[in-house]
């Protein structure tokens, strides 16, 4: 509320006296709190509070007591009673979980936090349930399941709201559907990637053998990705804006690599440009290149499967450009390439920004047709293979959580790329600029 | 300053065609025509943004047919003018002054224009918060920023409020005033084009039917098709025969015989544009004097009124024909019109229009 906020920092935020008052029951609460629960402790559980377990809980009363006694606005009845229940509910359920969470300080201060937001927005206290349920339920998809079902909390209240005020179903349903999908996708990926270990991660980062293949791995796809670029843009610009004879034929071939599958796509690619075929025998000769077990030959094949991803998103990305914008530009004496680079790129950026991750992951991550086209140098998702084939599902875990982390720092990327205010507005602006 | 002949372009089935077009320097041009007949088509071609299957075209005596767009030297303005998102106001007006770098001294300034169009307080801002009219403005500002020989509107006034309409229509105004530069300005709007234009070309179908000055277009359309579109809502077919006056006709509308100055004779459509026929009502025997130059059409009776804004059409059948007529309110309020209401319908002589009927009728 506006004006209550407006209210209160002209008039109430000077008087010490106020901020004393509010103070007395935080410092109550601590005080009481540290009183009761040493002792209480023993009782119910026949231990010792250790000094972990009294440090966790001073730290939580002490944020407790901060937000209380310094909130700006006076909370409303609802948010007290919102933080009442949970504080109830943390000091009731306080065996199972502050056992939980003292083994992990850094999920205490996230608990905290979301604990302490509880005065503010009586939301958050959705979060600390889930939590609980999670932990109660499912101990050993603890991780996992919280982040999903936070997920699926977050995302809830409009559609909530739809079934509420309308008794609309199909929306929300929609929902549901869609999120047990992304649940099954991302279950395994979250569970698998919590699984492991940071020694683990940091012992493996220190291995030559991963660095290397870590280094291969970038160098390659960064360069399949460049090349995809180089082609794939100009390609996917002439599709969109070109209506020339057999185009529905073009278009339908940049789908061709998703298709064919990547073992036949490394035979494919093998017979044709392999050490027995004319073209691989001429490279190697006449320039001593080789496209086989070679960097070469992994480019050569990562390009090959990725570039349907880039060259789609690129397509849609100019296509959103409307043709008038490109007009415009050329009255006002821009050449075509000088349009297409002041106006048509920078209004598509944010999807061929999307394109281009999509299409270097892809690439980082092709296996099937490197295995025939090009085993050495090792990329990761080879190296991950063979410590697997050779050794176990324990010794290629920590390559696999490695690969997976960045994996997700792409989608953090491509995550951020779409919520970046002034890209949206840009992609937005070039679909409808018109209103 | 701008001449085009025989200019064809075709996609799908539809044809766009001009045969011959000349456009006087320094005049503004309204290019007027139903949705779908090519209007868009017409100007991206000659703007050199579509590529016309064949036909020349000059600007300024040079031949550009094969000149690309961006040496051209016309502005463009389109309806939902695509003012550059990523862009400010400011860089959007200069977006075209790093291609003229030759002229730049000389060219005006987003300052200078912004004052003349009244967005000086926009420069900063980029288009997605501005108004329709502000858009309007703003594109309006990029395509004179380059000082071009020919400026295009396509319709620029489609999306505007009628208040707003005003304000921008009086601003293109004062622009083509100012600088004195050949526009051509497309639209479906008959008011608009009639307020705004010297002359006025009638596309129709894909052709170009019919240029002129404005007022000639409107009370003189060529073929019935083109008096039809242009709100000539009195088409009475008929017969020109010669009078005993040379250079007159006599032509029979309903029960009337018409003696106009007319060069055609045979079959003819009489058009009379509806705000020209004159409505009174009929003193019962005998009839009014008629005003000198005027004509009569006829006596009958008023079958059907509507409101159209500030003014009343009135359609009365008299004699077998069916006369429409646009009164204004307080003309007929003051004269008491009403449905079977009887009265005499006259028009002035200079504002009854044939149009020869070749191949029979055609109504």
């Amino acid at each position: 509320m506006p004006t209550s906020a407006l209210r209160h920092s002209s008039f109430e935020r000077p008087s010490a006296v106020r901020a004393v008052w509010r103070a007395v029951p935080a410092v109550l609460l601590i005080v009481g709190a540290h009183a009761v629960l040493p002792a209480a402790w023993p009782a119910l559980t026949g231990e010792r509070l250790g000094r972990n377990l009294n440090l966790a809980w001073l730290t939580a009363n002490l944020f407790l007591a901060a937000t209380i006694a310094l909130r700006a606005p006076p909370p409303t009845r609802r948010a007290w009673l919102a933080a009442g229940l949970g504080y109830a509910l943390m000091l009731a359920l306080l065996w199972n979980l502050i056992r939980v969470m003292t083994q992990n300080l850094l999920l205490l201060v996230l608990f905290t936090l979301l604990y302490g937001g509880l005065l503010r927005h009586p939301f958050l206290l959705g979060y600390l349930y889930l939590f609980l349920i999670c932990q109660r339920f499912l101990p050993a998809y603890l991780y996992p399941a919280f982040l999903l079902t936070a997920m699926l909390y977050t995302t809830l209240p409009p559609f909530l709201n739809a079934w509420r005020r309308q008794r609309q179903w199909f929306l929300p349903a929609c929902h549901f559907a869609g999120l047990a999908l992304l649940t099954g996708l991302l279950l395994p990926v979250v569970f698998y990637v919590l699984d492991g270990s940071v020694q683990d991660l940091h012992r493996e980062l220190r291995e030559p053998e991963v660095l290397a293949a870590l280094a291969v791995s970038f160098r390659t796809s960064a360069l399949a990705t460049l090349v995809i670029l180089l082609f794939g843009l100009p390609l996917a610009y002439s599709l969109v804006r070109v209506p020339f004879p057999g185009r529905a034929l073009v278009d339908t071939i940049v789908d061709l690599p998703i298709v064919v599958p990547a073992p036949i796509a490394g035979l494919t690619l093998l017979s044709f440009a392999g050490p027995r075929s004319p073209l691989g025998a001429w490279l190697e000769g006449r320039w001593g290149v080789r496209l086989f077990d070679s960097e070469g030959g992994i480019i050569l094949a990562q390009a090959f499967v990725s570039s349907p991803f880039l060259i789609r998103a690129a397509m849609i990305a100019f296509a959103a450009v409307d043709v008038r914008f490109e007009n415009v530009a050329r009255t006002l004496g821009a050449r075509p390439a000088g349009a297409f680079f002041r106006v048509t790129l920078p209004l598509a950026l944010p999807g061929l920004l999307i394109g281009t991750m999509l299409a270097w992951f892809r690439a980082l991550g092709e296996f099937g047709a490197l295995r025939i086209m090009a085993n050495r140098p090792r990329t990761m998702p080879i190296l991950a293979f063979e410590r697997f084939s050779e050794y176990n599902q324990t010794e290629a875990h920590s390559i696999g959580v490695l690969v997976l982390l960045m994996c997700l720092g792409v989608i953090a990327g491509m995550w951020i790329v779409r919520s970046i205010p002034a890209l949206v507005r840009r992609s937005m602006g070039a679909m409808d600029a018109a209103r | 300053m701008l001449r085009v002949e025989d200019l064809e372009r075709r996609i799908g089935g539809f044809r766009l065609a001009v045969e011959e077009w000349c456009v006087e320097r320094g005049s503004y041009v309204v290019v007027i025509g139903p949705s779908g007949s090519g209007k868009t088509m017409l100007l991206e071609s000659l703007a050199g943004l579509q590529r016309p299957r064949s036909g020349r075209v000059w600007i300024d005596g040079r031949d550009v047919t094969h000149v690309p767009a961006e040496r051209r030297g016309i502005g463009l303005v389109y309806q939902d003018c695509w003012l550059f998102p990523h862009l400010t106001v400011r860089q959007n007006i200069h977006f075209g002054h790093r291609y003229h770098r030759t002229a730049r001294k000389t060219l005006p300034n987003a300052d200078a224009l912004a004052e003349m169009l009244h967005i000086a307080h926009l420069l900063d801002r980029r288009p997605e918060g501005l108004s329709a009219g502000e858009r309007q403005r703003v594109a309006l500002a990029r395509a004179l920023a380059i000082r071009p020989r020919l400026l295009f509107l396509d319709e620029p006034l489609g999306t505007l409020d009628p208040v707003m309409r005003e304000h921008v229509a009086r601003e293109i105004l004062a622009c083509h005033r100012d600088l004195g530069m050949t526009t051509i300005h497309v639209t479906h709007d008959h008011t608009e084009a009639r307020v705004i234009g010297d002359a006025a070309a009638v596309l129709l179908a894909g052709r170009l039917q019919q240029y002129g000055g404005v007022d000639e277009v409107f009370n003189r359309p060529k073929t019935t098709a083109l008096a039809r579109f242009l709100g000539c809502e009195n088409l009475v077919e008929s017969r020109a025969t010669a009078s005993r006056t040379p250079g007159r006709v006599l032509v029979r509308a309903g029960a009337q015989t018409l003696e106009l100055a007319s060069p055609i004779l045979g079959p003819v459509a009489v058009c009379i544009r509806p705000e020209d026929v004159h409505v009174a009502a009929a003193a019962a025997g005998e009839s009014a004097p008629l005003p000198a130059g005027a004509v009569r059409l006829g006596e009958g009776t008023v079958t059907e009124l509507s409101l159209r804004g500030p003014q009343v059409r009135v359609v009365c059948a008299a004699d077998g024909v069916n006369w429409v007529s646009l009164v204004g309110r307080s003309e007929w309020a003051h004269k008491g019109l009403a449905t079977g209401v009887r009265v005499a319908l006259t028009a002035p002589a200079r504002a009854v229009h044939l149009i020869a009927l070749e191949a029979g009728p055609c109504l």
